[in-house]
């Protein structure tokens, strides 16, 4: 149960006219539509009525319910949840909004939010109702069900995204492996009907040997193609932002360097003991962070390399940093500003990672000198108290 | 794996189907095979058996990849110096680092395998 301030002394919904409808109506309507992918919808529709225009408001869709209600001493008060789960909050909100039903002279409004995530909106005001009170709750009831259908169109189009990039990237290894083996057989086989070691062999024979050994160069020529496309397309990036521990992410990033560090000579300094959560996509943040590590341990001379994860002004920082590798100022402008490089690994790794850095509203910025060394900071806006 | 008296080469891949397709090709060609489906047990093989003239050495493998096996190989002083050929499926410019006498992509062109395996063992 979470308070989100109080309502202002005095302030009562029985002078709420046609102009603080309007005006409500017009926010609801920004709010609704511009509603970040990370922000719940139904918890922004019940912070939306309460206090302005009801003293509670309920609201169940798409497995998710909110309430929000003012309490007996003023304060706003807020609930969300799963669906169907019960808690200590649960009792709470039930209690006050009965207590609000008979202590005072108000009115109960219930809306159904449409189909394909039907649902339910609920308001109680603390006046006689008017019709364009009826019509306004509907009008937000319908824009909570067009809210919750986008979002859940832009998530089957991320599902599919990723389904496709993985078969794409599954069905090129699959037929890649036994074609290569294939091609390994046909070449010996060429070789040594040229060479005479499978005996009178005419050239005709050789020659369709010939064409079905092109025939499958070109086929692999294709699949080659294929597996060229980077599986995450580095302009569209869509985060999928969940509870996350990014010093839990360095360390496995670590864990996953660790190999390569070795054998590139490097020794690894991990310094994430204190745990720095956020509402961020673990997956790509650890993709964006191995890319970081990758680049150094690649471009830098084997010494130390130091991960962390720090809480930062306003979100959290992942920093890795190298001693005695400097990068050129030309490049630096060209590896974090310049557009998608696919030359190499790792300009393309950089590129992917900033963009999964942008994606989040976050930047990296890069600290580099050939005396110093090389720092790479991520910047990540957002944590948890 | 066939014998031959010609010189002997191990091949390191997790793919059962290439391991033997290089062997044929290698065995027709009068090479000795041996093969290894992982890093961990090649290394069994080279330091509890018989030298190889080279080693063909896939990158990405499970138990112990390639990269792990040439840090153990580099860091063995009776096995550091053997010839190793690189066969990747993907291109990767940090295998540049690995020090070895050939960077190999799959699907490899059997010419060149036979070339790079020439050198490395010539003499032998």
């Amino acid at each position: 149960m979470g308070l989100l301030g109080r309502a202002e002394p005095g302030a009562s919904q029985e002078r709420f006219g046609t102009a603080d409808r309007v005006r409500f109506l017009a926010r609801a309507g920004r709010v609704l539509d511009a509603a970040r992918p990370e922000r719940s919808i139904v918890r922004l529709t019940a912070e939306l009525f309460v206090p302005k225009f009801a003293i509670a408001c309920r609201v169940d869709a798409s497995g998710e319910e909110a309430s929000a209600f003012v309490d007996p001493q003023g304060e706003v008060r807020l609930c969300v949840r799963r669906t169907g789960e019960l808690d200590e909050g649960e009792l709470e909100v039930t209690d006050v909004v009965e207590d609000l039903q008979t202590r005072l002279t108000s009115s109960l409004l219930s809306a159904p939010i449409p189909a394909p995530t039907p649902g339910t909106l609920t308001v109680i005001v603390q006046r006689a109702l008017e019709r364009e009170d009826v019509i306004a709750v509907r009008d937000v009831a319908r824009r909570v069900g067009a809210a919750l259908e986008r979002r859940r169109l832009a998530e089957e189009a991320r599902t599919a995204r990723r389904h496709h990039d993985e078969l794409i990237l599954r069905t090129s290894h699959e037929l890649r492996t036994p074609l290569a083996s294939l091609s390994l057989h046909l070449s010996g086989l060429l070789r040594a009907a040229r060479t005479g070691k499978l005996g009178n062999i005419g050239e005709p024979t050789i020659e369709k040997l010939v064409r079905a050994d092109a025939q499958l160069e070109r086929v692999l020529g294709h699949i080659a193609q294929l597996v060229r496309k980077p599986p995450i397309d580095p302009r569209a990036i869509e985060i999928s932002r969940s509870e996350t521990d990014l010093s839990l992410v360095v360390r496995d990033v670590a864990e996953r360097c660790a190999g390569k560090a070795a054998a590139r000579g490097f020794s690894l300094r991990v310094s994430a003991d204190r745990p720095v959560a956020g509402r961020w996509d673990r997956e790509l943040v650890q993709r964006a962070l191995s890319n970081l590590c990758t680049y150094l341990l690649d471009s830098a001379p084997a010494g130390e390399l130091e991960i962390g994860a720090h809480r930062s002004r306003g979100g959290a920082r992942a920093l890795v940093r190298v001693q005695g590798f400097g990068i050129p100022a030309a490049d630096q402008a060209e590896l974090l500003r310049g557009g998608p490089d696919v030359s190499t690994p790792d300009r393309l790794g950089l590129f992917i990672a900033r963009r999964i850095v942008e994606a989040h509203g976050g930047r990296i910025r890069v600290r580099s000198s050939r005396g110093t060394g090389t720092e790479l900071v991520l910047f990540l806006p957002g944590t948890d108290a | 794996m066939n014998s031959a008296a010609g010189p002997y080469v191990m091949v390191v891949d997790d793919d059962d189907e290439i391991r033997e397709a290089l062997a044929d090709v290698l065995t027709d060609e009068g090479y000795e095979v041996i093969g290894a489906r992982d890093g961990m047990q090649a290394l069994q093989f080279l330091r509890e058996g018989r030298r190889p003239h080279t080693i063909l050495l896939d990158l990405w493998m499970p138990v112990m990849d390639g990269w792990q096996l040439r840090h153990e190989l580099l860091s063995d002083s009776k096995l550091s110096d053997i010839p190793v050929i690189v066969l990747t499926a993907v291109r990767d410019q940090r295998a540049q680092g690995l020090m070895v006498a050939e960077i190999l992509t799959k699907p490899v062109q059997l010419e060149r395998l036979l070339g790079a395996l020439a050198a490395t063992t010539r003499g032998s």
